[in-house]
């Protein structure tokens, strides 16, 4: 019986034990050396046509700047360095595999999805934005920390750079390009925009209240406006774009911040309310207060044969037995 | 320094679609084991779903196909690097169009995070769909200045990242094998 269980079977572990145990696991799992990898990758990644030359070209793991974090990620590069790929790693935390007849104990699932190479040029491009100078894709991309970025001068077509950028000739074949604002903001709206539409066609759920289970039955269905879309798609391509293009982009496509209640209420509507509805000044039927009237004076109350000699004494000297009992002034 | 992957090997790869499975539990050991004697068996095909055991619990299985145009692949690296500074080499040991992912005592359905991961796939397709040149050029004829609007720092990370529930994030190390 494997050590987990018999510890569970104590009864509730102490916080330092369960520390304990994850420090354990984690270096058991690290200095386990990993060597095998479940991935979903690209068929551009693996499937090539058998040429004699494409047999030598491979595709290539690369470490690039990252244009949100500014750290670095993994991209995959197709053999012919025509196309681009961001490395996801999917991580639950209780999984594993079984391949075949084989236990693989390391449960993630590395995945690929494409990625325009343009979003790893807009920081290089926006860095020489102050000088206002007009430079080659060589000069442009130069980043000590990550040497793969040179990759990025083949992967990024001209036509495509002109998108973002302002672009002139020289010299026949030399182009150079300058940051353009405008012309990005144009660019990342058309992308929001297009995002914004697919999330329509697949019904994602992107309203803000809550998560929402698709199993769940609603009464009525609710509309989401196509600004909750819009919205949506703006944070996951705002993944791509440092915080300051975030925010301009935000404003260009004139989404507020203030939320709104009537849309959120009326986006699900309950099953009508079970109680009749009063219509009408609401009094009680019976109202028992009427009879009663708080200030006369109460019903004279029988007294006691002690109280009635008392009542008849001269008690103008007397002391009160409580004054015996009270407390030494 | 650079980690190549060598896609001519696929050819010689076994496809383990058949036997591709995705537990719900984190099994610490790797090898071989009797995966067909003992889980498979336990299948039942009851109206359009599958459940299966193990170590006594039920499982409720679906099977997923790897979106259109990826191949599921098993890198392996053979040859562990002795210095920093040397080449990787990963090589596809088996590949799979689909596999079958398993919960715990539960329906599979569309929230699972690993359907989302792949629907995932399929929205970053169209958000890094490189956009021709002719719509960016009569989109930036009608846009104009845009609407102003106030401009607000975000106090709350947007709707949008319920995808991170899923801890999506990107793989800032190259696959350790130390």
């Amino acid at each position: 019986m494997d050590p987990e269980r018999r510890q569970s079977s104590k009864g509730s572990l102490s916080e330092e034990k369960k520390n304990e145990k994850i420090k354990r696991e984690k270096s058991a799992s690290s200095s386990k050396e990993k060597d095998q990898w479940v991935c979903v990758l690209h068929d551009e990644l693996v499937k090539t046509k058998h040429t004699e030359e494409s047999d030598r070209l491979q595709s290539s793991v690369c470490k690039l700047r990252h244009p949100r974090t500014k750290a670095g990620g993994l991209y995959l590069i197709s053999p012919e360095e025509t196309e681009i790929f961001q490395l996801f790693n999917f991580k639950e935390k209780y999984r594993s595999w079984f391949i075949g007849n084989k236990v693989h104990s390391d449960g993630d699932l590395n995945f690929t999805a494409p990625m325009d190479p343009l979003f790893l040029l807009l920081p290089y491009l926006m860095a020489t934005n102050e000088s206002k100078k007009f430079m080659t894709l060589d000069q442009l991309i130069c980043d000590e920390d990550f040497p793969d970025c040179v990759k990025l001068v083949s992967l990024c077509s001209p036509d495509q750079v002109s998108l973002i950028s302002d672009c002139k000739d020289i010299d026949d074949d030399t182009k150079v390009y300058r940051f353009s604002k405008e012309k990005t903001l144009s660019w990342l709206k058309q992308k929001t925009e297009i995002l914004a539409d697919a999330l329509a066609d697949k019904k994602v759920q992107v309203s803000s209240k809550g998560s929402h289970s698709s199993m769940f039955v609603r009464s009525k269905s609710a509309a989401t406006s196509r600004e909750s879309f819009v919205e949506y798609a703006h944070g996951i391509v705002s993944d791509c774009l440092s915080v300051t293009l975030e925010e301009e982009l935000k404003i260009y496509l004139g989404i507020s911040d203030e939320k709104e209640k009537d849309q959120d209420s009326q986006a699900e509507n309950e099953p009508p309310k079970k109680r009749a509805k009063l219509e009408g000044d609401i009094t009680p039927t019976d109202d028992y207060s009427l009879g009663v009237d708080l200030k006369k004076s109460k019903k004279n109350t029988k007294l006691t044969t002690a109280q009635k000699q008392l009542s008849k004494v001269d008690k103008s000297g007397m002391k009160s037995i409580s004054s015996f009992f009270s407390p030494k002034s | 320094m650079a980690t190549s992957i060598d896609s001519t090997a696929l050819d010689h790869t076994s496809n383990v679609s058949d036997s591709c499975h995705f537990m719900p539990c984190k099994i610490h050991f790797d090898g071989e084991a009797k995966i067909s004697d003992f889980f498979c068996s336990s299948f039942k095909h009851e109206d359009g779903s599958l459940t299966g055991k193990f170590r006594g619990r039920p499982l409720n299985g679906k099977e997923l196909n790897v979106p259109e145009g990826y191949t599921g692949v098993v890198l392996t690296e053979p040859h562990k690097r002795s210095t920093e500074e040397e080449d990787r080499l990963l090589i596809p040991s088996h590949t799979f169009d689909k596999f079958t992912y398993w919960n715990l005592d539960k329906e599979p359905s569309p929230d699972d995070l690993i359907e989302r991961a792949l629907q995932w796939v399929d929205l970053s397709a169209v958000l890094h769909r490189p956009l021709s040149t002719e719509q960016s050029q009569d989109s930036q004829e009608m846009s104009g200045q845009g609407v102003v609007g106030r401009a607000r720092t975000t106090k709350q990370k947007g709707p949008y990242r319920s995808w991170g529930i899923f801890a999506i994030h990107c793989a800032t190390n190259v696959p350790q094998s130390q």
